[in-house]
């Protein structure tokens, strides 16, 4: 009898200490990584649950020690205690997270996003040479010179291109700092508004920079909101003006006195008047970028969604079928294995390794440099991000977009892959190496009108055939000298953007 | 808190006085015994003697009566719980260390917003939130003043604040700690010249 007891004492103090690691106060709440690292880039993502999930073995044995020791009067209500108090806690740990907030949901962000849609149908229908893509570069180029001239004589350069109360702002730059590797991740327009003689464009832009304080550097994750002027009556400028910051008129590179008149061409460019400016500038949100959370890994939120399709998509198919002379449902299939299927792997293979050269001619400037941002950024804490057995499932076709100067397709594609982080010396920080994670992402590709080339060899240059391995930055053929980061000669992937947060 | 009196407040009061004089920095200092009282701790941890206690005597081989079986249950219930609640590092050890960080940041960002710290036109406020049940220093710049510095001194600030713990006389090594950041502030966010203090000088908050 003596030994029964004893037997029972340490099944209850078992389960004392059981209540007790369970207890609220010992599970900690999970706090998500503010700004969600992977989410910047397109890159990585992933699964791992974080934290709690422990216990149930040792709830499995405890229940079967005290079935197999204790009399039934004991025991029974002993098992109903322990799965009322298992219950308790699991609906704690789903009901006490839930935060609402008064951001637009999924919903929302579509009809907001097709606001948007409508209004740049409306702006071609003004402006013909309207290109979206155009104007995105045009954006990125401002912002890229706006912080890495700031403090420098180089600043005088955007005079043409930002109203005088942003002149003045910008010399709120203190001595000694200065702003370098800057990197965008994403960009959106979130507004358009037609006024009497105006049209302003605000855009979004998730972007990440380094400022070097005499010396010391601070990574920062920002998000702005820039917004832009033009005067209603004229023409966007064609595509040569449009990548890289030039002169309006001549479309010299970028060299401009202090009142905006062109060294090249002498003329005075006013506001407005040839092409956008910045009429004010908003940070919304800015943190410190820490590489702490490199090997962590979200779940997937975004797989189950459903696609968000462009609303006539078929038409838009058609004009695509039309100008190109093909017939859509045989090229959809050749272009999905031949040019999505090839891409994605070789993008991901780039990836896996760490280095991107053998993709630099896949991808737009723009893409490359955040890739590379995160790769460097695994590289200086000596993480690698592998994704091995990709196997692609689905691609679906949502989205065409056709302008004067470019057409660009957007799928989502269905893909499973194992995907971990590891570092030098092969140990697995974060993810799985034995686990398929299921995953999908919008990719958008463009390619300059009227170029007709599909599929080529993609370890060659699209124009001229040599070898495409020393593209570098620039994305500049080192054997022809041209730019094929621009999808003047074939396809580039330009756009990554994960399926929980597309919108349209 | 002894050691808060007002020899202390004077010296803070010079202290803060001197770098805003080397600084463009508006400091605010705040000093709490607790930014919480977790007295489920103290109940929980009750419950589990109690539960002991009766387990314990229930099986021990011992006769023990009934009476005593009720009387002590209860006793050892209240003993523990006063215990727990007076003896703080016994408490402490029961309380999960985030859970300890996030309470701090929770009341020293309301400190900071309730106190108007946000008001300056620049955004250089600086609030040194500093929670003595916690052993935690919460440092929160206004973002004029983040940026200015880089995250390097920021991060290296909030180690040195928190080695204060280890020191006998808290409130001198705190002091101490707070003239260490005078080059700091000094290098990095300059005076401008006539310029006005943009914070009232005692700040008294409560909730
Ligand atoms: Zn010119
Ligand atoms: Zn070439």
């Amino acid at each position: 009898m003596k030994n029964k007891n004893q037997k029972l004492f340490i099944i209850l103090v078992g389960l004392l200490t059981l209540i007790f690691v369970l207890s609220p106060f010992f599970i900690d709440i999970i706090w998500a990584r503010p700004g969600g690292g992977h989410s910047f880039s397109g890159g990585g993502g992933g699964s791992h649950s974080g934290g709690g999930g422990g216990g149930g073995d040792g709830i499995g044995f405890l229940i079967y020690l005290i079935f197999s020791e204790l009399p039934p009067q004991i025991s029974i209500p002993l098992i109903i205690g322990i799965i009322v108090l298992r219950l308790y806690l699991q609906k704690r740990k789903r009901s006490d997270n839930t935060t609402v907030v008064s951001s637009p949901g999924i919903q929302a962000r579509t009809v907001r996003h097709n606001d948007v849609e409508t209004d740049i149908i409306q702006l071609k229908s003004i402006d013909p040479n309207f290109s979206k893509i155009l104007f995105l570069d045009f954006v990125s180029s401002i912002f890229n010179k706006y912080y890495t001239w700031n403090g420098t004589a180089d600043f005088k350069n955007l005079s043409p291109f930002l109203s005088t109360d942003e002149i003045q702002r910008s010399a709120n730059l203190r001595t000694g700092q200065r702003i370098t590797e800057i990197v965008i991740g994403s960009m959106r327009i979130s507004e358009i508004n037609f006024l009497q003689d105006i049209i302003g464009i605000s855009v979004d832009i998730e972007a990440n920079y380094t400022l070097d304080i005499m010396g010391k550097k601070t990574r920062y994750v920002l998000t702005e909101r820039w917004y832009f002027n033009r005067n209603k009556t004229i023409l966007s400028a064609e595509p040569e003006k449009m990548h890289k910051l030039s002169c309006p008129n001549c479309g010299a590179p970028a060299d401009f006195t202090d009142n905006g008149v062109c060294h090249s061409c002498g003329t005075k460019i006013d506001l407005g008047e040839m092409q956008w400016f910045v009429k004010k500038h908003k940070v919304l949100s800015q943190e410190v970028f820490r590489t702490k959370g490199l090997a962590h890994y979200e779940p997937e939120s975004g797989t189950m969604l459903p696609t968000i399709y462009q609303s006539n998509i078929t038409t838009y198919a058609g004009q695509f079928a039309q100008m190109h002379n093909l017939d859509w449902n045989s090229w959809r299939h050749t272009f999905g294995e031949d040019v999505v299927k090839k891409f994605f792997l070789k993008i991901y293979d780039a990836w896996s390794k760490n280095k991107l050269d053998s993709a630099r001619n896949l991808l737009s400037d723009r893409l490359y440099e955040s890739f590379m941002f995160w790769i460097d950024a695994y590289k200086s804490v000596g993480l690698t991000n592998k994704l091995e057995n990709i196997n692609i499932q689905n691609i679906q076709f949502v989205r065409i977009d056709l302008d004067r100067f470019y057409e660009s397709i957007t799928l989502r594609i269905f893909a499973s892959s194992l995907d971990y982080v590891v570092d030098s010396n092969g140990n697995v920080k974060g993810g799985s190496d034995r686990r398929l994670r299921a995953f999908s992402e919008y990719w958008t590709f463009i390619r300059r009108m009227g170029v007709e080339k599909d599929e080529y060899d993609y370890s060659t240059c699209p124009n001229c055939g040599a070898p495409a391995d020393k593209m570098g930055q620039a994305g500049v053929c080192e054997y022809c000298g041209t730019k094929i980061s621009n999808g003047d000669f074939s396809w580039v992937l330009a756009i990554i953007t994960q399926d929980e947060v597309y919108s349209g | 808190m002894k050691q808060f009196n007002d020899d202390f407040k004077s010296k803070l009061y010079e202290t803060i006085e001197d770098i805003e004089n080397n600084s463009l920095v508006e400091i605010v200092s705040i000093i709490k015994a607790k930014s919480g009282n977790y007295r489920e701790i103290s109940l929980w941890i009750a419950s589990a003697a109690m539960f002991l206690t009766a387990s314990w005597l229930m099986f021990s081989k011992f006769e023990v009566g009934v009476y005593y079986i009720y009387l002590l249950t209860i006793v050892s219930f209240i003993i523990i719980y006063l215990i727990t609640e007076l003896f703080k590092p016994w408490k402490r050890l029961f309380i999960n260390k985030n859970r300890l960080k996030r309470n701090v940041e929770i009341y020293g960002r309301a400190v900071f917003q309730k106190g108007g710290i946000r008001f300056t036109i620049e955004g250089i406020g600086v609030l040194f939130y500093v929670s003595m049940f916690e052993k935690q220093v919460f440092i929160l710049p206004d973002r004029g003043a983040e940026t200015s510095v880089p995250d390097e001194e920021w991060q290296k600030m909030n180690t040195d604040f928190q080695k204060i713990f280890s020191e006998k006389d808290i409130a001198s090594a705190f002091i101490k700690e707070l003239k260490n950041c005078k080059n700091i502030f000094a290098k990095y966010i300059p005076p401008v010249e006539n310029d006005i203090n943009e914070l009232p000088d005692d700040l008294d908050i409560d909730f």
